[in-house]
């Protein structure tokens, strides 16, 4: 069933390139500025829409949470949502067990900062600068000064490992230092803009044209 | 004219090959690509404009005074065909904001869209009343409104866009599904379905049936794991890099070598595509309560799948 369902996607793809070839396709590029159209009553105020996804750290639910329980956190407000704090500690722990001789537990740290879900923003904050050049946690490791939220080329991944894997934790004295980094997971070895092409912009809307 | 054609039939074979071997061959996600199994086959009715696949915030580059909030979604457009994908109609996206240590919402910017092709009309919602928790209605006009691939500039000084992008996010995700592989779609047969049982064969480092580092044997490696069959790895590092290098013990997994394989950034190397929601608002329309906030996206639908 599911390779049949790729195969039918993989179809489509192909017949949607088939009937539209490219001439109808937009160059890449910025996007046109048009006058606003107006206004259109399209949705039926009775109707109630159900909540079905749910993002806002990076990569939090794809390391930390089983494949099963990414459509429970989903379906909930991230300050109630029933699995993904427990499953940060069981995670993180099972990658990084607490060592008592030094008196760290990742897991209980990590579940602290990244519960509930959701993006810390000052507004009034600093921009991030020299050995921290990013948005991306900004808020939580300046103890509130920094803008925080995350920029579109932050480079999210490294930061992640570098908290999971590496020594950033023990390097900001959240927790002590406990030898048990790991070099073949700390870094992804990818530059933050492998390509310049999907660096953002100075003007509105800041991300990159498409290609 | 012809070798133009030509050519664009090339770029579109291109396209369409590199579209079917990752969706056919490696089932692909990132920050929160296809994020579940109904997200990624779109078997709960919806176009992938359903699957939210990363979330910003931050000031505008050319206004201090105004704040982005941007949301991509519909992962994995091949390259060239930006335009060939639209906004679900049925469904509400929305950023919800608060401005409480509780973290329950208390604003929220919301967007829905009319038609179905390219000349798609998006709306933009800045509600004064917020309901809060997991079911929304939109019982008021939108602020103004948008069409597909443009940008406008509504009340207030608010800037909505809505339409492709390039996606700006960067991961070597098949190094990442050798070590955790249960968080690819591709080994589930649906939401429901655990995928491979702690010790089988194709048990992943990071969680089959819950989350367990006991379950690192037998994953097909694609890197060297010769003096720790258990090892997980990133890919690009010099020959002979040791996990424990730095005279620790490696975390659980111990000490072996790391993967010398070419590291590869698979958004990158697909040049994919999302369709973005871009909205750039004053910061005095969201400060009002105070300058810290929270901030996450939703994506709801009638029917709840």
């Amino acid at each position: 069933m599911n390779i049949a369902k790729k195969i039918v996607a993989s179809i489509a793809l192909v017949s949607l390139a088939a009937c539209g070839g490219t001439s109808k396709l937009t160059p890449a590029g910025a996007p046109t500025a048009t006058p606003a159209p107006t206004p259109l009553a399209t949705v039926n105020p009775t109707t109630q829409f159900q909540q079905i996804e749910r993002l806002s750290r990076p990569a939090v639910k794809e390391v930390f949470e089983s494949f099963q329980h990414h459509q429970i956190s989903n379906a909930a407000e991230p300050y109630n949502d029933p699995t993904i704090k427990a499953d940060i500690v069981t995670t993180e722990n099972a990658i990084r067990p607490p060592k008592t001789s030094v008196g760290s537990n990742f897991g209980n740290v990590l579940a602290a900062v990244l519960y509930p879900d959701e993006y810390l923003v000052n507004l009034n904050g600093s921009a991030p600068s020299g050995a921290d050049p990013y948005y991306f946690l900004s808020t939580e490791v300046s103890g509130g000064t920094a803008f925080g939220g995350r920029a579109p080329n932050d480079d999210v991944i490294a930061l992640e490992l570098g908290v999971l894997f590496g020594g950033t934790l023990p390097a900001l004295g959240i927790q002590p230092e406990d030898k048990e980094e790991n070099n073949c997971l700390q870094t992804q070895n990818i530059a933050s803009l492998s390509d310049p092409a999907k660096s953002s912009t100075s003007a509105f809307p800041y991300l990159p044209a498409p290609r | 004219m012809i070798l133009k054609r030509m050519l664009g039939t090339v770029t579109a074979i291109v396209a369409v090959t590199t579209a079917v071997v990752l969706y056919t061959v490696h089932p692909v996600k990132s920050s929160d690509h296809q994020d579940t199994y109904d997200l990624a086959t779109m078997a709960n009715g919806h176009n992938t404009s359903a699957d939210i696949t990363d979330v910003y915030v931050f000031p505008a580059p050319d206004n201090p005074n105004n704040v982005v909030f941007a949301m991509n979604v519909s992962p994995l457009i091949p390259l060239g065909m930006g335009t060939s994908f639209q906004f679900d109609p049925t469904l509400v996206w929305q950023f919800k904001i608060s401005h409480q240590t509780s973290g329950i919402e208390d604003q929220t910017i919301m967007m829905t869209a009319a038609g179905t092709g390219p000349s798609q009309v998006l709306s933009l919602y800045m509600p004064s009343t917020v309901q809060v928790g997991t079911v929304t209605n939109v019982t008021t006009a939108p602020i103004g409104t948008t069409t597909y691939n443009s940008s406008a500039t509504l009340a207030n000084g608010v800037q909505f866009f809505a339409g492709p992008r390039t996606d700006p996010f960067v991961f070597d995700l098949f190094a990442f599904f050798t070590f955790a592989g249960d968080r690819n779609y591709g080994t589930h047969t649906s939401q429901s379905d655990p995928g491979p049982a702690p010790g089988s064969p194709n048990a992943p480092a990071l969680g089959s049936n819950g989350n367990s580092a006991s379950n690192i044997a037998g994953l097909t490696p694609s890197y060297d794991k010769t003096p720790n069959s258990n090892g997980p790895s990133f890919n690009g590092f010099p020959a002979g890099t040791l996990s424990n290098s730095s005279g620790g013990n490696g975390g659980a997994f111990g000490a072996y070598k790391c993967s010398t394989h070419p590291a590869t950034d698979i958004l990158d190397y697909g040049k994919f595509n999302v369709l973005s929601y871009v909205v750039e608002v004053p910061k005095s329309l969201i400060n009002a309560a105070g300058p810290k906030i929270h901030v996450w996206a939703t994506v709801s639908s009638a029917t709840g799948d």
